[in-house]
């Protein structure tokens, strides 16, 4: 199957590109998801995404799946399914 | 006491004199500074009832515990208070960049000003010397030129000056005051207070140390702090800065866009931080002991608004940009130089055009009204023009000069229905009719509607609880955020550095370091929801209710049309059981009054007066 996945924010920096359509194996999870993502863009990346322990997302960045964060999902362990638009960006705060 | 000074400068601008009162260390424990300060000496200065614009209303700017120090982050940060001129409630709001340090070294913790002068004037405040000015040649001029002038005047280009440009001469309802260029204390219409006494800018110079109490052990903490302050929890900021947000809120679907018509816009990436970044900033500065830098000053090199420069943040784009429909940041960036330098808040002078622009394309006002511009949601021009019609008071700019409420309820023929405003301040950048506890957050401000004081769409927005549905357990939430904030707007902190924080134990060792009054974390919290409380029963003294803490009627009843929130909106089912969650969680009655046995476990006894009066 394959995802959308929208990088926005200092992620999309550090990947150099807006979007990308990525190819999965049906009922990869989130984690496993951004587990390879890691393995493409390196040590840089996993820094960006995970905590030190890698079992939970930078504290600061937030990843949605169509639009809902996955913490009102089943967080990391969401599985994904066909043509879903997971994005992962900037936790947000003031700014005025 | 370490780094306060204990004294308050009380200035009179109708006689011209001027008088120094202290407090001691069991008003500086109780209330902190910054917030606490601010309300405190509002409540107990400021007649009940009277007009934001009677003479007697005072001008009250406080330093937070920790100004002047060495404290990241935190150094220069200053508050400032009244009655608001938009929402007859509680007016406050904060500023940084140089001022906030130089009022403290100049030797004062609080400065009051009350009265008017007779003439236009500005205060004069080197150390000791307490001078009221001549303005005369100032009155009229932007605030750059105002900050300019003083400092050639004196004859010191290290002057640091507070002002208000023609907006708050002409009493728009949300003037700002405006120092270092770039800094606002932008919202409530706190520059128009100051307008009204006649009064264009206040300038300081202070040369006093500020010793603190364990300058090694504060050296040491600061040193851990300051490599906290550069780490990833702060990278946003630094990086993008917080227009970041743009990109990030339309992705959720909690982008105020067209006057709250939709919660998406098409051309985001037009007028996002990324973009920004590439085309527009030329450098990143900080406020005084700052590692962090999170200024992102933007500059247009080309075309029509070539050579406008504004500091760029999240919610004045987003007023500027998706609010009124406008997908280019050249002129969102020129829109925010007039703001500045004409003294107007850039949140609600976006927020109002966009109400002028529905307005216009409804057919409730016409170009006749316009002075000719066609104020259709992405007429760039239109929408810069109509920045200067608003401060200068010119055709329906003069109508839109009273904020969306008032202007509202002139217009009628059904517009009140769309007036973003909640206690008469306008809505900020969130979209939260898909975002109930943040919700909550807006109706219940202090201030009117704000994100500020509160922060609670990080629940929702971080899948923390599920945002499309209310229960009373937000209240707690809602709380807790609040009175967090009340001490972080006290001490003062910078928000940007709130995750970076270990909890209230560790802001009160702060604070131990650096005033040497020993202080716990229970205690800290506890002046937290002191603070809190106070302002509520100021607010409720000055005539709020229950009603006050509502949501605009489209929050209330035009669902989201489209995208990932699509259908969610606030009911009045929804808005009463968050309510409810929230007074029982404070404590307070079912209308949103603190009961008497709330008010004395806080020391609030001597406002007993005004929960009495309401029958609790």
């Amino acid at each position: 199957m394959n995802v959308q996945v929208q990088y926005l924010g200092p992620v999309r920096i550090l990947v150099n590109k807006q979007e990308e359509e990525v190819e999965l194996s049906s009922g990869t999870t989130i984690y496993e998801l951004l587990q390879k993502l890691a393995v493409i863009y390196g040590q840089a990346f996993d820094r960006e995404i995970f905590e030190d322990d890698r079992q939970s997302i930078r504290e600061g960045l937030i990843i949605t799946i169509n639009g809902i964060a996955i913490g009102q999902l089943n967080d990391l362990q969401t599985p994904l399914k066909s043509e879903d638009v997971v994005t992962l960006l900037p936790c947000f705060s003031g700014g005025g | 006491m370490y780094t306060y000074t204990g004294k308050i400068l009380n200035v009179d601008l109708t006689d011209g004199r001027s008088k120094i009162s202290t407090f001691n260390e069991d008003f500086a424990k109780a209330y902190i500074g910054g917030t606490g300060f601010g309300i405190k000496t509002l409540i107990d200065n400021q007649k009940p009832g009277i007009d934001p614009f009677d003479p007697e209303n005072p001008l009250i700017y406080a330093v937070g515990a920790v100004t002047s120090t060495i404290v990241p982050c935190a150094a220069s940060k200053f508050g400032v208070f009244s009655k608001s001129p938009e929402s007859n409630l509680l007016g406050e709001a904060y500023s940084t960049g140089q001022w906030g340090a130089e009022l403290r070294m100049a030797g004062y913790d609080i400065l009051v000003i009350k009265g008017k002068a007779s003439k236009p004037s500005y205060l004069w405040i080197d150390d000791e010397s307490v001078q009221i000015m001549d303005a005369s040649h100032l009155w009229g001029t932007t605030i750059w030129e105002t900050e300019e002038t003083i400092r050639n005047d004196l004859g010191d280009q290290l002057v640091r000056v507070s002002a208000i440009g023609p907006a708050g001469e002409k009493l728009v309802r949300f003037a700002c005051l405006l120092n270092d260029h770039f800094r606002a204390a932008g919202r409530t219409g706190l520059g128009a207070v100051a307008g009204s006494k006649n009064l264009k800018a206040v300038a300081l110079r202070g040369t006093h140390d500020i010793n603190v109490a364990a300058p090694e052990k504060l050296q040491e903490f600061c040193k851990d702090l300051y490599e906290r302050c550069q780490g990833p929890a702060t990278s946003k900021y630094r990086v993008l800065g917080t227009p970041a947000n743009v990109l990030s809120l339309n992705a959720q679907g909690a982008m105020p866009t067209r006057n709250y018509q939709s919660a998406t816009f098409e051309d985001a990436e037009a007028v996002s931080g990324e973009y920004l970044n590439a085309h527009f900033v030329t450098k990143i500065q900080g406020c005084s002991v700052c590692p962090c830098r999170c200024e992102h000053v933007a500059e247009v090199r080309e075309g029509q608004f070539k050579g406008a420069i504004a500091r760029v943040e999240y919610e004045p784009t987003m007023a500027f940009g998706p609010y009124c429909g406008v997908n280019d940041l050249a002129a969102v960036i020129k829109s925010i130089e007039s703001c500045n330098l004409y003294g107007i808040d850039a949140i609600s002078t976006g927020i109002v055009i966009g109400f002028g622009m529905e307005c216009f394309e409804r057919g409730l006002i016409s170009k006749d009204d316009t002075g000719g511009l066609e104020l259709e949601f992405g007429n760039k021009e239109a929408m810069v023009e109509m920045v200067r019609k608003i401060a200068f008071r010119e055709n329906v700019g003069d109508l839109l000069a009273e904020g969306v409420r008032r202007a509202s309820e002139k217009i009628g023929q059904g517009s009140q229905h769309f007036a973003m405003h909640i206690k008469s301040v306008e809505m900020t950048g969130y979209d939260v009719r898909g975002l109930k506890t943040c919700a909550l957050g807006y109706a219940v401000s202090r201030r009117g509607a704000d994100h500020q004081r509160h922060g609670s769409y990080s629940w929702d927005l971080g899948g923390k609880v599920d945002r499309f549905k209310a229960d009373e357990s937000r209240g707690k939430l809602v709380m807790g955020d609040e009175d967090f904030y009340c001490i972080f707007d006290s001490m003062i902190l910078c928000k940007f550095t709130r995750g970076i924080w270990k909890g209230y134990d560790e802001i009160a060792k702060l604070y131990s370091l650096v005033t040497g009054i020993p202080l716990s974390g229970v205690e800290l919290q506890t002046a937290g929801e002191r603070m809190s409380n106070l302002a509520r029963l100021y607010n409720v003294r000055e005539g709020l209710t229950r009603k006050g803490d509502s949501l605009p009627p489209r929050v209330m009843k035009d669902p989201i049309p489209s995208g990932v929130a699509k259908g969610s909106y606030v009911s009045e089912e929804e808005l009463n059981i968050l309510l409810n969650g929230y007074y029982k969680a404070r404590g307070w009655t079912k209308e949103g009054v603190p009961t008497k046995l709330k008010v004395n476990a806080l020391g609030l006894e001597a406002y007993s007066n005004i929960v009495e009066k309401e029958g609790t």
